[in-house]
């Protein structure tokens, strides 16, 4: 079959110009421009252990737009009158300003310089120049968090969350590049920052709105004095940790007939481990808005040479006048299952009277493609209701129907499904992630409470199983393995007498290697092992009960093990909601580490 | 005896900056999110291209053809953006995608498969071919635009056209 080309591009064409029709609307206000140029430059200054330099310098102007509504295009070109003044420095005289200003672009370039002399055996430093580490800021509009990624020339990425923003009634456009450096120590397998800057670099922003008077124009200076103790918990360390940070913002504005008057904005903020714990701002300026720059991050964990191992941080608009009195990581909360009100594609069938594990026929079959439809793999949709139906049966019910486990286990007819469980089934069900992640990522959360494990991508669930993990039960055997606690393969099997802690623990991983086939792990026999916690594995195995049972790796049956591999890549994030009820993101790096086996005291063979 | 001929200052007639972004923003922004497929960037993007206009308007309004100028500033932003993308992989994927609103509009999936084919073409043809299908610009108008000759320009419309000939009819088999 051959398309027509011309076609396909003139509709795409014309799909995409609706798009943008709708996206950016015509206020006939939106024009920007560029009067005047100015530096401002600001220090900052980390002392103890840290210190790092900026220098700044921002551009900022704006000129008038005395065209109000309805942009009808010009019927005639007129000569440019306003000429582009640009003054190098503040101070200059005043420019003349040919009318009402209602639109304001900002543009402000960073440099920063960073020293350290930490303490630590092995001190990290980006690299003593400027272009080390690359930040980029891309604004979230809506809640004006700047996502910001850094690079290393080494190529490890570390993605960070901070607010900083210059705050007008309403910002059109915003986006920058800063660079920037950071410190830390270097560690087993990676690096601990705990220091970062975001310094040189530039951000565009176009702003409009009524602060801005109509006889404005400005010119800033500024310095910004911090100073920070990056002591403390190295697990709190990340950022402007204790960090007194104050800015002087001293400018003038010029009015239309060249009156000059002097402004000054000072700020000071404290910060303490990503929340803004004091903010005071001293205000004389009614007309320039306000300048509000301020970092909180949250560490997540050791970075890890060649991949992304922080976490962004989740960080609030912070109120400019009055003292915050934010949380900047708010509570997550997030349905696993939502309803949305679809309709249904088919209409509802019946169940005569419940069906489980050894029925056969034309109902299983819509009960394994309606599973499968949800997410749930109930293995080959062939009509006969066996193991793999049965494990997706159990895996419904404790997601969806919210039933505990432990009911579950004592009921006799744990894998039946009921004519009611079928009609409700049939409901426009979706399963959520608790974790949203945006599209083109892959990520896996595995709730303890519930033993389920589910893998989504784009947020959509892909595949969602019931697991085993381990039961918090001390268990002691002969073990034979043939990797080592981190996964890696040894040179011959290794057969002793050991005891350990069936315990899986909570938190924020990343995927980190796999293997094909069948392992002998510290903690057990393996089949197609995913690991992401050091020896913690999604692997296959024989039996998957249902009560934790492995010795804290996630069992799932031996056909779904064949599929896992192929729908992470390493490095998707794997979350695990604790089997105490925690959150992911409550785990310490300690309690996250494994419990590692220990020599079984009353062995009598040879260690 | 010479006569004293009164002087002739050429004027320069520009259009003001303000009704030239009235007028093409749009425009602009409609070029970006085609070749980088992201509306929230394409947005900047062209904000980043008008601003730089804007700030050397005396030069840029007094071309030819202004719009040409930005046009191009935005067409190898976008492109570069893309490359920059690929390099940087999954992790930057991740932070775009959180740069999109919730809100943001899509378009139907055919349409998109046409815009992602187009997005994986070489940057040239990806840029030559969006000129053509958005502002449906003659050959000599898009080389003008880019900076190339006529018959480069139809090169690489022909190029592209025969790649992506090959690509959506293989995806309409699928």
């Amino acid at each position: 079959m051959t398309i027509d080309l011309d076609d396909r591009l003139d509709r795409a064409a014309d799909d995409l110009w609706v798009v943008v029709e709708a996206r950016v609307v015509d206020t006939g206000a939106t024009a920007p421009p560029v009067v005047r140029r100015s530096n401002v430059r600001l220090l900052v200054g980390v002392a103890a252990t840290v210190t790092l330099l900026v220098a700044l310098s921002a551009v900022l102007a704006w000129r008038d737009s005395t065209t109000d509504e309805a942009a009808s295009p010009p019927t005639a070109l007129v000569p440019s009158q306003e000429t582009v003044a640009e003054t190098e420095s503040p101070g200059a005289g005043p420019v003349a300003h040919p009318g009402a200003g209602l639109v304001e672009v900002f543009e402000q370039e960073m440099e920063v310089a960073l020293t350290s002399d930490l303490t630590c055996d092995q001190p990290y430093r980006s690299a003593d120049s400027f272009d080390t580490m690359t930040l980029q800021l891309y604004s979230d509009r809506p809640g004006r968090r700047w996502l910001m990624r850094a690079t290393f020339p080494d190529g490890s990425t570390y993605e960070l969350v901070a607010t900083g923003s210059i705050i007008y009634p309403e910002t059109l456009s915003e986006r920058g590049v800063w660079r920037g450096a950071a410190v830390g120590c270097e560690v087993a397998g990676g690096i601990e920052i705990l220091g970062a800057l975001i310094g040189e670099g530039s951000i565009t922003a176009l702003n409009r709105g009524p602060e801005l008077a109509d006889d404005e124009v400005g010119l800033y200076e500024g310095d910004v004095r911090s100073v920070a103790t990056p002591a403390g918990e190295a697990q709190t360390a990340f950022g402007f940790v204790g960090e007194r940070l104050s800015m002087t913002i001293a400018g003038f504005r010029t009015t239309g007939d060249g009156v000059e008057q002097a402004l000054t904005q000072t700020m000071t903020w404290i910060v303490d481990d990503g929340v803004v714990v004091e903010h005071v701002v001293h205000d004389v300026t009614d007309g320039l808005g306000t300048v509000t720059v301020a970092t909180s991050m949250r560490r997540y964990g050791t970075a890890q040479i060649g991949e992304s191992a922080f976490d962004t941080s989740e960080t609030t608009q912070l109120d400019p006048v009055a003292r915050p009195a934010v949380d900047p990581f708010p509570p997550y909360s997030s349905p696993v299952v939502s309803v949305e009100p679809t309709v249904p594609s088919v209409g509802k069938t019946e169940l005569a009277a419940p069906i489980t594990k050894g029925a056969a026929g034309e109902e299983v079959i819509r009960l394994q493609a309606r599973l499968q439809e949800l997410g749930f793999d109930p293995g080959p949709i062939d009509g006969v209701f066996g193991a793999e139906t049965q494990q997706a049966v159990w895996a419904y019910k404790k997601l969806v129907l919210g039933m505990p486990r432990e009911e579950l286990r004592n009921d006799d007819h744990a894998t039946e499904v009921t004519p009611e469980m079928w009609l409700d089934m049939q409901e426009p069900i979706q399963i959520q992630p608790r974790r949203p992640q945006g599209t083109g990522v892959t990520h896996v959360e595995i709730y303890l409470p519930q033993q389920v494990l589910a893998v989504f991508a784009d947020d959509a669930p892909v595949l969602v199983a019931h697991i085993s993990s381990g039961d918090d039960r001390e268990w002691c055997e002969e073990v034979s393995y043939d990797t080592d606690a981190n996964g890696r393969p040894l040179d011959e099997p290794v057969v002793r007498d050991e005891c350990g802690v069936s315990y899986t623990p909570g938190g924020v991983f990343t995927v980190s290697g796999r293997y094909e086939g069948t392992r002998q792990t510290p903690i057990g026999g393996t089949y197609n092992p995913v690991f992401f916690n050091y020896g913690i594995a999604v692997h296959g195995a024989a039996n998957v009960p249902l009560y934790p049972a492995s010795h804290g790796a996630i069992r799932i049956n031996r056909a779904l093990a064949d599929i896992f591999p192929t729908l992470v890549d390493n490095g998707d994030r794997v979350y695990v909601w604790g089997q105490d009820g925690r959150e992911p993101e409550e785990y310490s790096e300690a309690e996250r580490l494994p419990l590692f086996n220990y020599r079984d005291p009353n062995s009598l063979a040879d260690g | 005896m010479d006569a004293v001929l009164p002087s002739v200052e050429p004027v320069r007639v520009v259009e003001s900056f303000d009704d030239f972004y009235r007028r093409e923003r749009r425009g602009l922004v409609a070029l970006a999110y085609g070749l980088t497929g992201n509306a929230a960037v394409a947005e900047d993007l062209a904000h980043e291209a008008l601003t730089a206009a804007g700030r050397r308007w005396e030069h840029v309004g007094a071309l030819e053809q202004p719009i040409g100028w930005v046009r191009r500033a935005v067409a190898n932003r976008s492109t570069s953006f893309i490359r920059r993308r690929m390099v940087e992989g999954k992790a930057l994927a991740r932070l775009v995608s959180r740069t999109q609103s919730a809100s943001s509009p899509s378009m139907p999936i055919e349409s998109e498969h046409v815009w992602a084919a187009i997005r994986r073409l070489p940057r040239r043809q990806a840029q030559v071919v969006t000129l053509k299908a958005l502002f449906r610009l003659s050959l000599q108008e898009i080389a003008d635009e880019l900076g190339m000759s006529k018959e480069t320009a139809q090169t690489h419309l022909s190029r592209a056209r025969a790649a992506l000939t090959a690509v959506l009819d293989q995806e309409d088999i699928r």
